[in-house]
């Protein structure tokens, strides 16, 4: 499978994720998301606009970040959740979390310095 | 027959007067039943089980063959009295009929040991031609009677006899196939006993006159042999002895290489022995090199892994030789790569070994699937392997590739049931961390159901009665599936356990719930749970979700069916006290009848085949319609609906619980004021 599209700005990285985030496919993203993480990039846009739907172990990987960036001060923001995957975070009550932006210019707006 | 001869030379004596005639049938007669009792008397013996063959065969040489002996000489005896013949005529008489009778059972016996080997390959054809064969030779006894003053044979019957007879034995003669399966050794004693029938044959034929200079005589004694049956019968042991002698003559300097096309077998045979016997792959590496050694005559062997990439059997040759001959070239990996073998006609090393090595042949072990390794073989003359060699010594090497991969295989099913056994322990244990007995029916009414979707899951219920007579119930689910989600839920068992029985309110409860579970987890694993308080003195509930699917709670007197939506957050997402801030308690009064339904999303996540979710809906509308059913029933009602809608399969652990308030509470009440 291959990675998914990325968009380096100044501040931050676009990941454009897509089709179904379960067990399988979030090993994919959990890569992507620490190979970001090694490189020192902490200020990330996860745009949802083509994610179908995201399992309990899709959440997963973005929350075993959550911590490691909070702690080197990046971001992270989710925009463009259709209304099935959004109804998952807010199932887990996540909504309250992360920063979750209806669509990607709000995210954007959210990221600049 | 040999009484004939003898009474045809009293015949001729002198003495012997017309009555002559008489005595020959009468003679004719005893020699008629003698052969035709010998014949099937050794054919029975012969065909006798292996164990009583001996026994069968005996019996007619020793007791009826004898009688038979005494009953002629007898015969013989009282037709020579009778015409008054001195005494060296009855001497010569009987030493004659003890001569036939030696004959007989030599000529009988041989014929049934051709039989034998004849039918070494047996097709009911033979089988059937034989019987034929048989019959011709009993029908021939019947010449016997022919003589030159009796009327009774046709003389055609004769020659009529010896043209059928000459066909069946030149047919059965072409059964010499067992030739092939002689070794050489084998093949030079069966041509020396063939070499003594044959002998033992002529010499009887000369002690007993029948080699006259005459050659038409001659041919007739031998051929057609006056005496019927015998004739016969030793007409097809002569042909076929001559026939035997021949083609194993012709077939002595072709031996070697039948010999080594069995000595291939055998090495294959072998190599699956070693397999079948041990199933350590070490034998059969073994085995392998020993079988290319003898195969090839080669001077040196040595076997390399693919696996460990190490030489694990050598032959002949020193390590450090070796590493001489090879000098660094990775021939495995060469003829793995291109699955053929790779053949050094002429060895080029310097020193004390290019003496000894001159041609090297290394051979690939593999089967389709899977490189094993490699073999190296090494002779001491230069082009020392011929394409033969190649073509066994390349079987071999399959064979072996084939065996060791086999052993690979049931090695690895033997890991995967082992596997397979302690999935099912634990899931034995599993099923053990769920409460086997709810409290007190009489106070609380609780069905539950649990579906895995692999042998152990993430799905956890529990319910606690605690001191201050308030029941505690937990429903979870730890994300992902499986083992991993098993051993989660294992601690999440332990940590309500001992939580739940200490008296804290809600909010610290959750959170010391959130702070324990939060230790244990992996990086990127939650629990979403549910949690349920039921004060039943006080007829009050308090609900929590963290991150759980909404319980439904069923309020029997305004007959509503409401979902527990409060905010929360899952176990294990926040991992410090800032928990507490995302919890949002729900308190309830509870009366008789009211019911709480706590599942987990495996049930509102069921799809059915285009992808669509069962959802809150049809679980909603499924539970008001059934709500008057007892809990038990209702669960089951709900499942089915599931199944139903998903067509059977539970993609995910699934999960339902249904806690109800029971009728009557002032039992309770009297027993628990306050």
């Amino acid at each position: 499978m291959p990675p998914y599209r990325t968009e380096v700005n100044d501040t931050f990285i676009s990941i454009f994720f897509e089709g179904d985030l379960d067990a399988n496919s979030s090993i994919q993203a959990d890569e992507q998301l620490s190979q970001l993480m090694k490189s020192g990039q902490y200020r990330l846009h996860f745009d949802f606009t083509n994610v179908e739907y995201i399992s309990s172990a899709g959440i997963g990987v973005f929350l075993s970040y959550q911590d490691e960036i909070s702690e080197k001060g990046g971001k992270m923001v989710f925009s463009g959740l259709k209304p099935r995957v959004f109804n998952v975070f807010q199932l887990l009550g996540l909504d309250q979390l992360l920063e979750i932006t209806p669509t990607s210019s709000e995210a954007l707006e959210r990221l600049k310095v | 027959m040999l009484l004939a001869e003898t009474l045809h030379a009293t015949n001729s004596h002198p003495y012997v007067n017309s009555s002559a005639l008489f005595n020959t049938l009468v003679n004719d007669l005893v020699l008629f039943v003698f052969l035709f009792t010998n014949f099937l008397l050794i054919r029975q013996g012969f065909n006798a089980a292996p164990q009583q063959k001996l026994k069968a065969l005996l019996t007619p040489i020793l007791g009826i063959g004898g009688a038979g002996l005494v009953l002629l000489s007898i015969a013989i005896g009282i037709s020579l009295w009778t015409v008054n013949t001195p005494i060296e005529f009855q001497i010569l008489a009987i030493r004659k009929s003890i001569g036939l009778y030696l004959f007989v059972i030599f000529l009988f016996s041989l014929f049934y040991t051709y039989r034998r080997i004849i039918f070494y390959i047996p097709s009911k054809i033979k089988y059937q031609l034989w019987k034929i064969f048989e019959i011709l030779q009993i029908f021939s006894i019947l010449l016997i009677f022919e003589h030159d003053t009796t009327f009774l044979i046709p003389i055609y019957f004769k020659y009529f006899l010896f043209i059928i007879n000459l066909a069946f034995c030149i047919y059965f003669s072409t059964y010499i196939r067992w030739v092939a399966y002689l070794s050489i050794k084998e093949k030079i004693v069966a041509l020396l006993l063939l070499f003594g029938v044959f002998v033992l044959f002529v010499l009887f034929l000369i002690i007993e006159g029948y080699i006259t200079e005459d050659p038409i005589e001659l041919l007739q004694n031998l051929f057609i042999f006056k005496y019927s049956l015998l004739g016969m019968v030793s007409f097809f042991i002569m042909i076929y002895t001559l026939y035997a002698v021949l083609v194993l003559l012709f077939n002595l300097p072709t031996t070697s290489l039948l010999e080594n096309s069995l000595t291939e077998m055998h090495s294959i045979r072998k190599i699956n022995q070693s397999i079948e016997e041990t199933s350590a792959s070490e034998t059969t590496i073994r085995t392998l090199a020993d079988v290319l050694l003898k195969g090839s005559e080669s001077s040196a062997v040595w076997i390399e892994l693919e696996t460990n990439k190490k030489i694990v059997w050598s032959q002949g040759i020193q390590p450090n030789e070796i590493e001489q001959i090879i000098q660094g070239v990775n021939y495995r990996t060469y003829v793995l790569d291109t699955k053929k073998y790779y053949y050094l006609e002429n060895l080029n090393i310097d020193g004390p070994l290019s003496g000894r090595f001159r041609s090297m042949l290394v051979l690939p072990i593999q089967t389709n699937q899977s490189k094993i390794g490699a073999a190296f073989l090494l002779k001491n003359i230069n082009s020392g392997y011929t394409s033969d060699h190649l073509r066994v010594l390349t079987a071999f090497a399959d064979q072996a590739a084939l065996a060791l991969s086999n052993m690979e295989l049931s090695r690895k099913a033997i890991v995967f049931e082992r596997y397979q056994e302690q999935l099912a322990i634990a899931k034995q244990m599993q099923s053990k961390l769920y409460p086997s007995s709810f409290p007190d029916q009489v106070r609380l009414n609780i069905h539950a159901v649990s579906h895995q979707a692999e042998e152990i899951g993430g799905d956890y219920y529990d319910v606690i009665e605690s001191s201050d007579h308030q029941f505690r119930i937990l429903m979870g689910d730890v994300s992902g599936k499986g083992t991993t989600a098993a051993l989660y839920m294992a601690q999440l068992k332990g940590i309500f356990q001992a939580l739940g029985r200490i008296g804290m309110d809600g909010i610290s409860f959750m959170d010391m719930l959130n702070r324990s579970i939060s230790a244990c987890l992996g990086k990127g694993m939650f629990i979403t749970a549910a949690y349920l308080r039921i004060d039943i003195p006080n007829q009050k509930a308090e609900h929590f979700r963290a991150g759980h699917c909404p319980t439904f709670f069923w309020d029997a007197k305004n007959k509503k069916l409401e979902r527990l939506e409060e905010k929360g957050l899952g176990l294990g997402i926040l991992r410090n006290e800032d928990y507490r801030e995302h919890l949002f308690p729900r308190k309830l009064d509870i009366a008789p009848g009211d019911r709480f339904f706590m599942y987990t999303d495996g049930i509102v996540e069921s799809r059915n085949t285009e992808g669509e979710e069962f959802g809150y809906e049809r679980l909603e509308s499924c539970i008001q319609k059934n709500i008057h059913l007892s809990i038990t029933q209702l669960s089951g009602v709900i499942l089915l609906e599931v199944e139903r809608f998903s067509g059977m399969i539970h993609q995910d652990d699934l999960t339902l619980m249904i806690v109800e308030i029971p009728g009557n509470l002032s039992p309770i009440n009297s027993l628990y004021p306050n």
